[in-house]
């Protein structure tokens, strides 16, 4: 299943709304579901941030991104948005600029349809909107038919030319290789990815550790018991990891790098609360011997930072090198979200533990 | 006696680009100048400051094109909003008074949108407002002998709207008609002939009105930008042969600045209900005991600030731009 939505007003007669196509066959069809519908229809257990994503109506530029792999579902899913698109083209009767926001979803089982398409171009697509979110020169113009707006239509009258011109954007050019051996775990392949694009991380388990050590007993029942108090210790954990990459970098560095980006990464712990109709936490763990290192309850935080705009590039690659990891995985969910003052950070702290699997959220501040 | 805050809930009703999110930021940015720092004090929550300095700023954006032109600069509202700014007197901790004003965007006013989350939003808005700011459009009202009007200002669903609110509250309604878009208008010397327009252009919900004794109706004019003049209103065509209107502005001249006119008159008339309905419900509640409040003063406070409001208005604003129509009991 492929999805897109578009949210756009017209020059006089519609405001701001969605309109939403599936791809059926080569063509691509209007869909009467809301992107909501169709983002829980995938996978109806899943998060609480999704609402940052179906907010197509937000005027901030920021590309939130959710790659889901389940293997209860058996599914494969990625869904990119980016709000906040400034027209430079289109301007309503009163003469206010049009703001265009896009989502696109995939997702490698539907119901209704048989056939498997590739997620290869929607990762592409979801590179390039990432990479947009810093780049205020784009916009959806090249796609808008401005005749068609003109004349109070909706102006993006060609989805499937749209598709794949911003897929094309940014085409994969290389195949994505695991190390080897290949697939220990999820965060040493992301690890060796960023490694090979050269781009620097910042591993801060020991951060944690020093941490919660202070905070909290090492023995693992009573980390379990100290979920809440956990929480906070995570959270203001974070907080502390800016103070000191701020202190390493100085201030007026640490404001110089305008894509600063931090990956803050969870790692499924016994901590997390799972939702009644999933496995019991003890249930994963067990299945999953072979990832030895989800054993641990102690959450498990990666820092990524960028320090050129060059690296922009770096990280479309590592954007789809990630769906491609999680998706050779059974069970993995990782949230990416590029722009300023964005919620999702925040959002996402506040539900992961509900999350049944690890979470990644990329930010620039 | 405990001291609480007054609720008190502005509905800004008006369609896609009436000119609503612009008035309540210029309003916002009139309100340390509604009473003197003496009387009392406003305070908002950070996302008001936000939302209003925020629309400023695009608006002053607009004079950033060379010459007379206009550069986009507001953009329009996407979800509806809820805007609060508390009211202090100097003696008090508590606020004596809540605004929440309600941004509610007109694109979704249009009945595709009859149905749906912000549908039940709106019901329960009209329900639970007391007070109605129905922003007019002056352009849709005169030009092309106002053949805009139905559909820029929505008189009728507007009307459908406050109907059963005006039918059968017993608290009535309070709405005030502000004019936008008047600059070039005003300067035509054309003020009596938009209070014509608007009493014809709004008869139906005007009768509505009349007959609800408790009920009022104002009528004000403003120039929220002030030195952007319409320059003209085409008329575009949809691809089915629709006609819609699109509006052409222009600077009064090359080095002109952002300087609204008369904003702080419908701030002033909301405030002036707002602050008397505060001291009505806190002398309802307190029913058998007022001769209490009385004699300890509690009121005086707010009755002063009233006075004093109403004294400045009078002095600030050009009268000639307000009309009453029905005061309200
Ligand atoms: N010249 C002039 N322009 C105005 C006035 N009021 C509004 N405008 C312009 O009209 C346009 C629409 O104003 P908004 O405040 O965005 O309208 P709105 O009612 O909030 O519209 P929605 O958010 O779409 O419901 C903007 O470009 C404003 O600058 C006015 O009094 N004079
Ligand atoms: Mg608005």
């Amino acid at each position: 299943m492929k999805s897109v939505y578009i949210n756009t007003a017209s020059v006089f007669s519609s405001d701001y709304k969605s309109y939403g196509f599936f791809k059926t066959g080569s063509s691509w069809d209007s869909c009467p579901l809301s992107l909501t519908q169709v983002l829980n229809k995938q996978n109806p257990n899943v998060p609480h941030f999704l609402g940052q994503l179906s907010n197509l109506g937000e005027r901030k530029r920021i590309c939130t991104l959710w790659i889901s792999k389940s293997e209860q579902l058996n599914k494969f899913i990625v869904s990119c948005s980016l709000t906040g698109l400034e027209s430079s083209k289109r301007a309503d009767f009163s003469g206010r600029i049009i703001y265009d926001s896009i989502n696109v979803t995939y997702s490698s089982r539907d119901e209704q349809d048989g056939s498997r398409e590739s997620p290869d171009d929607v990762l592409a697509i979801a590179a390039k909107l990432a990479m947009s979110a810093v780049d205020f020169s784009w916009n959806l113009d090249d796609y808008a038919d401005l005749k068609s707006f003109e004349a109070d239509e909706f102006p993006f009258i060609d989805i499937s030319s749209m598709y794949r011109g911003i897929a094309a954007a940014n085409p994969m050019t290389e195949k994505y290789a695991f190390s080897k051996p290949q697939g220990l775990n999820p965060v040493h392949e992301i690890r060796s990815l960023a490694k090979s694009l050269g781009l620097r991380l910042i591993i801060a388990e020991e951060l944690v550790d020093e941490k919660i050590n202070k905070e909290a007993s090492v023995s693992a029942e009573s980390r379990a018991s100290a979920l809440p108090k956990n929480q906070n210790v995570i959270e203001e954990f974070v907080e502390d990891l800016e103070g000191r990459l701020e202190s390493v970098v100085g201030e007026r560095r640490f404001k110089e790098i305008r894509c600063l980006a931090p990956i803050r990464w969870l790692r499924n712990s016994a901590l997390n609360v799972f939702p009644k109709d999933l496995p019991k936490p003890g249930e994963v763990q067990a299945k999953k011997s072979s990832a030895k290192n989800f054993e641990s309850s102690l959450p498990n935080y990666v820092d990524l930072v960028y320090q050129s705009t060059t690296n922009v590039k770096a990280m479309a690659s590592l954007i789809t090198g990630i769906g491609k990891i999680v998706e050779a995985f059974d069970s993995v969910t990782i949230l990416l979200s590029v722009g300023k003052n964005n919620r999702a950070t925040e959002a996402a702290q506040k539900s992961h533990h509900n999350l049944p699997v690890p979470l990644i959220i990329i930010s620039f501040e | 006696m405990p001291q609480s805050t007054t609720e008190f809930n502005v509905l800004m009703l008006g369609s896609r680009g009436a000119g609503k999110t612009t008035l309540l930021a210029v309003m916002w940015e009139q309100l340390g100048k509604a009473i003197s720092a003496q009387k009392g004090y406003f305070k908002y929550a950070h996302e008001a400051s936000m939302y209003f300095g925020h629309a400023l700023g695009e608006l002053r954006r607009m004079y950033d094109a060379p010459g007379i032109n206009v550069s986009p600069g507001i953009s329009g509202t996407n979800n509806p909003k809820n805007l609060s700014i508390d009211l202090h007197t100097a003696n008090h901790a508590l606020a004596h008074l809540r605004l929440n004003f309600w941004d509610y965007p007109g694109g979704l006013l249009s009945p595709e949108q009859a149905t749906g989350p912000e549908a039940a939003v709106l019901q329960q808005q009209l329900a639970n407002a007391h007070y109605f700011f129905v922003v007019v459009d002056a352009p849709a009202l005169l030009e092309h002998d106002g053949m805009f009007h139905a559909i820029r200002n929505y008189p009728y669903p507007i009307q459908l709207f406050l109907h059963d609110r005006l039918r059968s509250s017993s608290h009535g309604a309070r709405i005030l008609f502000v004019v936008t878009k008047c600059e070039k208008y005003i300067r035509e010397g054309r003020t009596s002939e938009i209070c014509d327009a608007v009493k014809r252009g709004y008869d139906n919900l005007l009768s509505d009105i009349a007959g609800n004794p408790r009920s009022s109706a104002d009528i004000c004019l403003v120039q929220t930008l002030g030195t952007v003049v319409l320059d003209k209103l085409e008329i575009a065509e949809t691809s089915n042969g629709d006609k819609f209107p699109r509006y052409y502005f222009k600077k009064v001249s090359q080095n002109a600045v952002h300087s609204p006119q008369n904003t702080s008159l419908p701030l002033k008339l909301m405030l002036d209900k707002a602050i008397h309905e505060s001291i009505d419900r806190r002398r309802a509640s307190y029913d058998g005991l007022n001769w209490l409040r009385d004699a300890l003063g509690r009121d005086d406070e707010l009755r002063d600030l009233l006075i004093h409001m109403r004294d400045l208005s009078n002095r600030a604003s050009d009268q000639s731009l307000h009309l009453s129509l029905q005061a309200g009991q």
